[in-house]
Order: structure tokens, then sequence, then C-alpha cells
């Protein structure tokens, strides 16, 4: 089991009043699988992406990554069990303008300290289709270029989970398809888990498990 | 519409706090220049006054002749207020004692300006504005003591008999009279031809003074200059300056410095946030193009709300000026005899220039900028600025800076050389940064370490850090200028007064009580300086084909003096000091030179009572006039004055516990003149003190509005980096490593900045010690300590504090809802 949740639950205060985002989610992944999370805006789709990955903390309830107890860490630790486990893919690419393609990709590989980053960062840039981009920045790059950009980023973490939020929101349906496409191929050869957030349901079908959300509560 | 609009955006910016560090600089500039420009207005107002007191009036014509009818008549006509004096010296006889004194006949105008203070005191006042009756005479205290005298004693002038009906402890124009050391009586008038003492040769000087209005006092400066004949001369009120003139001129230089540099601060500040207010804005401004606003409205949209931003700055910042003014005024206000003149105008004409000349010069290129927002900026942030927009905010905020500084000095030199030194040492800044950081060392952003990650960033930034360092280089080099500036004028004034200075004069010493005089100092235990012998004598240049049409007339005498060894506070300028070698030769002091056109080499010579001796201008000195020892504007070789009839001057110190001594010497020496100036050294010692206190407020508000600049950039930097960080963190980096090398990134920035800001200190404060303060400039070693440390612990300490600031967010809140 690569991700577990039980009872999960996540409130915000707004002025005086308590917001409850999430409430009872309870969600299983296997190793190698992926997942899809749909429903319309607002029903708290990107706030449990945000609480799976240990980018934010829930207010009661139970998360395990990878055997990680995500409930239990401070923000250091959840650091390390993202660095170790977690891939990403932004909606809004969320690549570092100041780097190439070529150095956004090889961040994940630096931050293991690992001593090929660069190869690898290279590898997986050619997977995705851009071996003649290395050294574009973000802003010489179409809208799909980057999303490749930032897939091949995901991927070159050698994670065991891929988080992917929206990844085709903000592309035309033509680019859209090709990036999903990417996206299951390469998962598809490396085994990964993925969860992927997303209003298409095209790109949902794509995916082996499905939950819906509505107004923070799973339906069935 | 648009004007409740933009208050309504306004009330709404100031409520979200996002206007807090622009508003602070504005109000903080404002402030300053407003409480800063009320007070020195006063200050100089008052000094005016008080100088004018010291004169007696405003212009002061001094002759041996009387003015003629046909003069009188033309001065007539001016709308002047004026006074005669008739100053002489003669003896004074009362029924035991005989004393030669000092005489000066008054008219009902006396005095001019100020009031006189007696003993005892008319009604309950203690200053009066009053002329001794007929038959009556003033004199001072040392004069009643020589002539063994009380008030109702009769004393003889010439024929005249008078009573002593007050004594006088000090009148306004202590500066008329030719014969100051000696002891003073004041008479009427009218009284003055019954003594007989005024005959046709008498050596008697003639003073008018004048006070008016400033043009007919430069028609009457005019008339003078024209009538003027050897042995008259014209003294206008600006020409007089004493110790305490110089050290609150001093004190005025460094307000009006400490307010330029926290002004121009502040306009960085200003500058910055309103970048950041016009990057918020961008969507905004989309919002309503899209929705169909003109940019013609827009325009007067963001208008209004600067409007709005500056009134409230100025109400706030005037408000807070004009209590900082009143405070200072409060602290000083004790040291002037009459209350401070209230302020003009023109502090606050200032005030208003400053606060338009930085929202044009910081605050209009941004507005244009934001305003010229495509509306597709909505749909797809693009960079839509022209070329034109992207040269407006360098050309308009140098402009104004320009103009600043020529608001605030007055001067086209000096503010083009301050400009072109502030322009080029961020240039030299900028260069060196580039050079630092000219080549790519790694691939990848080196996030395997905290030190690669620093290195990586200081390379990949040097645009944005060069503009950070240029910041923080004026922050913490302005800074370094007004503190050094104080430094400088504390230690100025502290060696003006070293401790134990001499605190009195005596005057007057035959020769023969030279070794007697010695000998009543050593058994009192007071130590006692060199004895000058002095002597009257005129000064001519040699020959008439020396003299240009521009040379003026030497129009006066000097007390000169002769000695082996330079004075102290004395340097030699040009020229050389008497060698043993030398067996003639003057030494003038620079004011003769200047005054006179007399230089190095030119033949002068020396008329002592009748007696013509040829020589030459040998050295030209330095004086320190502020020291409180005896200076001299001419001072011969001992050859010239052989055989000269001479009396002598020394100074000496006189603890308070001995204080009873000097009774004992006047009555030992009663032809000696003793001058205390005790009163004079703690009057201006004490002024010192509370000037200084005005100087450290005037500090700590330059390095208010520095921390300003400082941090709203450091901020801004971090803004940058926020978006930086989330990412990280989301792939896994550790907030250690975001902060060590965040924190190594700024330290490295801080050092950086302060050993420039060092280089901007040590050149800044050259031109003001030598040409605003006019002290000899020097290299101020600590600058290049205190700089760079002051960089490392100020930037790397703030920086500590953003960085909490974002490492606390959790990168879902940064990524997710940006």
């Amino acid at each position: 089991m690569i991700l577990k949740t039980r009872n999960l639950k996540k409130e915000v205060l707004s002025g005086n009043q308590t917001l409850v985002i999430l409430d009872d989610i309870n969600l299983e992944l296997q190793e190698g699988k992926s997942l899809a999370i749909v429903g319309p805006s607002g029903s708290g789709k990107s706030t449990l992406l945000g609480l799976l990955a240990g980018l934010d903390t829930a207010t009661s309830g139970k998360i395990f990554l990878n055997g990680n107890p995500l409930h239990d860490l401070d923000e250091e630790k959840r650091a390390k069990v993202r660095k170790d486990n977690v891939g990403f893919v932004f909606q809004s690419f969320e690549l570092l303008p100041g780097l190439t393609a070529l150095e956004n990709v090889m961040l994940p590989s630096e931050l293991k300290l690992s001593s090929n980053a660069k190869k690898i960062a290279e590898e997986y840039l050619e997977r995705v289709g851009l071996r003649d981009r290395l050294e574009h920045y973000p802003r010489q790059l179409s809208g799909g270029e980057q999303q490749r950009v930032a897939i091949a980023r995901a991927f070159a973490c050698e994670a065991k989970l891929l988080f992917a939020d929206e990844p085709t929101g903000n592309l035309d349906p033509k680019t859209g398809g090709k990036v999903s496409d990417l996206l299951f191929e390469v998962n598809a050869e490396t085994s990964n888990a993925l969860v992927v957030v997303t209003h298409d349901p095209q790109l949902a079908s794509k995916c082996d498990e499905r939950i819906d959300l509505k107004e923070g509560k799973t339906v069935s | 519409m648009v004007q409740s609009l933009s208050f309504k955006l306004f009330w709404r910016e100031l409520k979200s706090g996002q206007l807090n560090m622009m508003m602070l600089a504005l109000i903080l500039a404002i402030t300053c220049v407003s409480g800063i420009g009320l007070f020195t207005d006063r200050l100089e107002k008052a000094l005016q006054f008080q100088t004018a007191e010291f004169l007696g009036g405003e212009i002061k014509f001094e002759s041996n002749q009387e003015l003629s009818t046909e003069n009188l008549e033309v001065i007539e006509r001016l709308d002047l207020n004026q006074t005669k004096m008739v100053l002489f010296a003669s003896v004074i006889a009362s029924q035991s004692e005989m004393q030669f004194s000092s005489i000066k006949a008054v008219d009902n105008s006396y005095p001019l300006v100020g009031q006189i203070q007696l003993e005892p005191p008319f009604n309950q006042g203690i200053h009066i504005k009053k002329t001794p009756q007929k038959n009556n005479a003033w004199l001072d205290e040392r004069l009643l003591d020589l002539l063994n005298v009380n008030l109702g004693d009769k004393i003889s002038i010439g024929d005249a008999d008078f009573t002593v009906s007050h004594v006088l402890m000090s009148e306004p124009d202590r500066g008329s009279n030719n014969y100051a050391f000696a002891p003073k009586a004041i008479i009427f008038i009218s009284d003055l031809p019954q003594t007989n003492i005024i005959q046709p040769g008498s050596r008697v000087r003639y003073a008018y003074l004048f006070t008016g209005p400033e043009g007919d006092l430069e028609t009457l400066n005019q008339l003078f200059e024209k009538i003027k004949v050897p042995g008259d001369r014209i003294t206008l009120v600006n020409d007089t300056e004493g110790s305490l003139g110089k050290t609150i001129e001093r004190s005025g230089n460094f307000f009006l410095l400490g307010s330029l540099l926290a002004v121009l601060m502040s306009a960085f500040t200003i500058g910055i946030s309103t970048q950041k207010f016009s990057r918020r804005h961008i969507n905004y401004v989309a919002i309503l193009r899209s929705l169909g606003m003109s940019s013609f409205n827009l325009k007067i949209l963001y208008s209004y709300v600067f409007m709005w931003m500056s009134l409230f700055s100025l109400f706030l910042g005037l408000s807070a000026g004009w209590i900082i003014q009143k405070a200072f005024t409060n602290i000083l206000k004790t040291y002037f005899p009459t209350d401070l003149p209230s302020p003009g105008f023109e502090p606050l004409f200032v005030t208003g220039i400053t606060v338009l000349l930085c929202l044009i010069g910081f605050v209009y290129p941004h507005i244009t900028k934001l305003i010229q927002t495509s509306p597709l900026s909505i749909l797809r942030r693009d960079k839509n600025s022209s070329l034109k927009s992207q040269f407006l905010y360098p050309i308009m905020s140098l402009s104004s800076i320009f103009a600043l500084l020529i608001v605030y000095t007055g001067q086209l030199v000096l503010s083009s050389i301050l400009f072109i030194g502030i322009i080029s040492t961020s240039l030299i800044g900028l260069g060196i940064i580039l050079l630092i950081f000219q080549n790519k060392t790694q691939e990848g952003l080196g996030a395997s370490s905290p030190v690669k990650l620093a290195w990586s960033e200081l390379n990949r930034r040097k645009v944005t850090n060069s503009i950070q360092v240029l910041a923080f280089m004026i922050a913490i080099g302005l800074s370094l200028i007004a503190y050094t500036a104080r430094t400088d004028l504390l230690s100025t004034w502290e060696s003006s007064i070293p401790e134990n200075s001499p605190n009195n004069f005596a005057i007057n010493i035959t020769k023969e009580e030279l070794a007697p005089i010695k000998k009543f100092m050593t058994s009192s235990g007071i130590e006692i300086n060199t004895f000058f012998p002095i002597t009257n004598a005129r000064l001519e240049r040699l020959s008439s084909d020396q003299i240009s049409k521009n040379d003026p007339l030497i129009d006066r005498s000097f007390n000169m003096t002769w000695t082996a060894e330079l004075p102290k506070n004395n340097t030699i300028k040009d020229g050389i000091w008497f060698e043993e070698s030398s067996k003639n030769g003057l030494s003038i002091s620079d004011e003769v030179s200047l005054r006179y056109n007399l230089f190095v080499g030119d033949k002068v010579k020396v008329i002592l009572q009748g007696d013509e001796k040829e020589t030459f201008i040998q050295s030209v000195r330095t004086v320190d006039w502020e020291s409180f020892s005896p200076n001299f504007f001419v001072i011969g070789h001992s050859n010239l004055f052989l055989n000269s009839p001479a009396t002598y001057i020394t100074s000496f110190y006189v603890p308070e516990e001995k204080s009873r001594t000097i009774n004992q010497f006047i009555s030992e020496f009663r032809t000696v003149s003793v001058l205390s100036i005790e009163e004079i050294i703690k009057q201006v010692s004490e002024i010192i003190d509370q000037v200084s206190k005005a100087l450290e407020v005037i500090l700590v508000l330059t390095i208010l509005s520095a921390s300003f600049l400082a941090f709203s950039t450091l901020q801004d930097g971090f803004n940058l980096r926020l978006h930086q960080a989330a990412i990280l963190r989301t792939l896994g980096a550790s907030s250690a490593l975001l902060h060590k090398s965040i924190l190594l990134e700024f330290t490295f920035l801080g050092v950086l900045s302060g050993v420039l800001a060092a280089f901007l200190a040590q050149g800044g404060i050259y031109f003001i010690e030598t040409r605003v303060f006019e002290v000899t400039a020097r290299l101020h070693m600590d600058l290049w300590l205190i700089g760079p440390f002051v960089g490392f612990i100020f930037i790397g300490f703030s920086s500590l504090i953003l960085i909490n600031s974002i490492t606390k967010k959790s990168p879902k809140e940064i990524l997710f809802e940006s």
C-alpha cells in the first residue's frame, strides 16, 4: 500500500466561522496503480492533494504515505518523505524561471545529492521529447513544452508516487491529450503510483481508480 | 465617481497594511524636512538677531570723522532706524582714584537692537531699553572697583561731573568698542560738550548703527563704500561670527545634511514600495481596463490615490515635524536672550517641494507603467512595458535626486559633485558585482548544499542582487556619513574647548610687570601661558606701482605681535615661518591675505608711531579663531619691533576653587586688565551639549529611514524568493537548507554592501568636511570596519526574520493559492 487515509478531515477558519473543506475521507492506493480525484470546483480536490502529498496538515485523521505517518510528522520530516517518495506535476507548471529546462529537471536529483543529476535529467527530457530544448528557459517554451519539462522533473524524482494537479488544465485539448498520454506512458514504464486531480473525464477514465468529491465528501 | 473609487482604494490599501512602508517612508521624510527646516529657520533668525545684537545693528559705519550733513540727509531719506555713538578713551577721576577708561556716549535711540543689563534693575526687569539720564554715568563693575566708588558717588570726565547711577552688567553692542578691554563707562551724548574732551585732533571714533529693510540697508552700504576713506570701517551683520555662531552654523549644516540623507533614503524606499504596489495592481488595472475604463480615468484614479496618501502623510509628518522643532527649540531656548522668532514659510515650501519631487521621481514612472497594463494581462501575463517606460524610472528618479540635492544644498556645483559621486559609486558597485558574478560556475541550482545554493543564487540573480546591494549600500553609506559627520562635529567642538583651556586674559601688562606677574601666578599655583607683546601699527603696500586697481586699501591698523615661535592653533598655509637666520618679514592670517590681496613676497611697510619700516609678507597663516587663546592677524619678525613701545597679553586657566586669586591679582596689578571668558566658555559648552542631543535625534531619524530602505529592499527580494522556496520545499528541500543558503547569500551581500558603503561614505565625508564644515579632511579607517560589520549584522539579521516568514508558510498555501 503506497497511500492510505483514515477519517481525514480539514477545517479552516473564515472570520468567526469554521468551514469544513474535507470530511471523513478514506482511500487506499496500491503501488503502481493510478487514482483520479474528480469533482466540481470548490469540492476540496486540491486541498486533498495537498494533504496526501504532505504539503499541508489535516485537522484530524490519518495519512500514511509509503508507510510514513504524515499526520504525525513536522514540516521538516514531511519534506524528507516528499524528497524520497513523491513527485509533482502542477497545473501552472511551477518551473523556476531562472533555470533552464535541464536545470529544472536536475533539481530533485540535486536535493537527493545524486552525483549524476545531469544524466538523469537528460534522460527524462529525452523521454518527454525535449532533447533539443535542454538549455531553453521556461519563457522560451510553449505551454505544452513547459508541462513536459514539469513531467520530466516529476519522474526525475524517481519517486514511488506521483501527484498531478490538473496537469492539462492550462493546455488546449490537443496538447492536453498529448501531455496526458505522455504522463501515463512514462508512469507505466516506471511502475509508479499516480494520483491525478482533474476535471477532465477523459483523463480520469485512464486511471485505475477514481473517487468523486462533492462539498468535501466522497460520493459513491 | 473616480474620486470616491480612489478614496475607497486608498482606504482599503491602508487598512490592509500594504501602504505601510511607503507611507512610513514619506511621513519620515516629511517629519525630518519640516521639523528640521522649521527649527533651523528659527535658529538662524535667532542667531542673526544675536549677531545683530553683538554688532549693535545690521550695518555699522565707524569713522574718525562725523558723517557730513549732506550724507546724513541722504540717509534720512531711507527708511532706517539709526543711532550714533561717540567712542573715546579718557581718564575718569573719582575723589581718590584716576583710571584710564573707555567711554561711550550714546543718543536717545540707543540701544538700537537688544537690551542693556543694569544693576540695580529698573522696575522688576533686568533688561531695559534706556539711555543714561543727563549728568549720570553707568560704570562697569571693574571700573567701579578701580575708581573705588559706589552708586550715587560723583566722578569727573574732563571738565564735567557725573553721578554713578547704575552698574553696567552688559550692553548689546559689545563688539562696537575699540577699547573693549579697558574698563567702561556710558554717558548721554548731550553731556559730551561740557566735558571739553573732544577737541580737534582728539582720537575719537564715531560709530553709526542702522537697522531697516534689506533694500535700504543695501543702498546705505553702497553709500558708505563710496564715501569710505582710510580709517573708516563698514561692518555688516553677516561679517560677524563667533565661536558660538560657527557651532550653530555647523550643526545647522548637519541638520540639513541629515534631513537630505533621510529624504534620499525615503525616496528610494517609496520607489521600491511603489514598484511592489504596481505589481499588485496589474490585475486590478487590467480588469478596470477590460471593463472599459480609459487610460485618462485610470491616471486620475491613481493620482487621487497618491494624493490621498500624500495628504495623509503630510498631516502626520507635519504634526510630528512640529513636535520635533518644538522639542529642539525648548532645548536651546534658555541660551537665547529673547524668545526664538516664529518660523517662516520657507521650510513648509521645501517640505511641499520634497514631497512633490519624491512623487514625480519615484512614484510617477511606476504608475505610468502600471496604467499601460493591457487588458489582455488578465488572460495572459505578458510583459507589455515599452522601451520608454523602462527608461522612465531611472531618468525620473535620477532627475528628482538631482533636484532634491539642489533644493537642499542651494549650490549647483556641490549638487553636481554629490550627484556624480552617488552615480559613480553606484556604477562602481554595479561593476564589481557583475565582475564577481560574471560566470555561471556550475550547472544546476546547486541545491545539494547551502554553500553551493547560495553561490548559485548570487550568480543567477546578479542583476537583482546588484540593485539590492546598491540600495543597501545607499542605506548603510548615508547612515555612515551622518554618523561620521556627527562624530566629526563633536570632536571638533571638544577640541575647540580642551579641558583647562584658558578662561582669563590679562592685558595691558607693562614690561616691568612681567616678572612680578609670573611670580604671583607661580606662587598661586596657576600656570600662565606665553606673554605676547602688542603694539598698534599700520600696514601699507610699499609702492604705488605694485597696487593694481583691484587691490583694496588697507584701511585699518592692527594690534601686531612678534614671537619666534609659531603660536598654538596656527598653521602655516603659505610661505615659511621665521627662521633664525631671517631678520625681517611679516606673517599674516589668511583673512588679511584674502581681504587685502596680500600674498607671500608682497612688499609692505609697517608704520609704527610715525616710523616706517620696509618689510614683506613671509607667510600666510590659518588661525583657529575659535580657540580661546590670544590670536593675531599680523605677527612680525622681532627685528621689526626692536625698542617698540609695547604692552603684553597673556592667558591662563583659573580653576573654580581659585577664583578669589583673580581679585587679589586685580588689586595687586591695578593697571592690568583681566578679562574673564569663563561665562562664554560655559555657555558654548552647554550649547554644544544641547546641540549634541539634537544631533543624536537627527542621526536616529537618518538611521531609521536607512532601516526602512534596507528592510523594504530585503522584503522585495524575499517576495521574489517566496515562490522558488515553495517549489524547492515541495520537492523535499529542508528548511535548514533554505535557511543556511539564504543567510549565506544575504550576509555576503550585506558585507559587500558594507564595503561599498564605506567607499561611498569616505568620499561623501571628504566633501562634507572640506565643503560643508570647512575642516581638514581625514581618512576614516573606522568606516571600513563599521560598514561591512553593519552590513553583516543588519542584513543577515533581517534576512533571518524574513526567511522564517517564508518557511513558516506551507508550500501548498503559496503554490495552490497564488
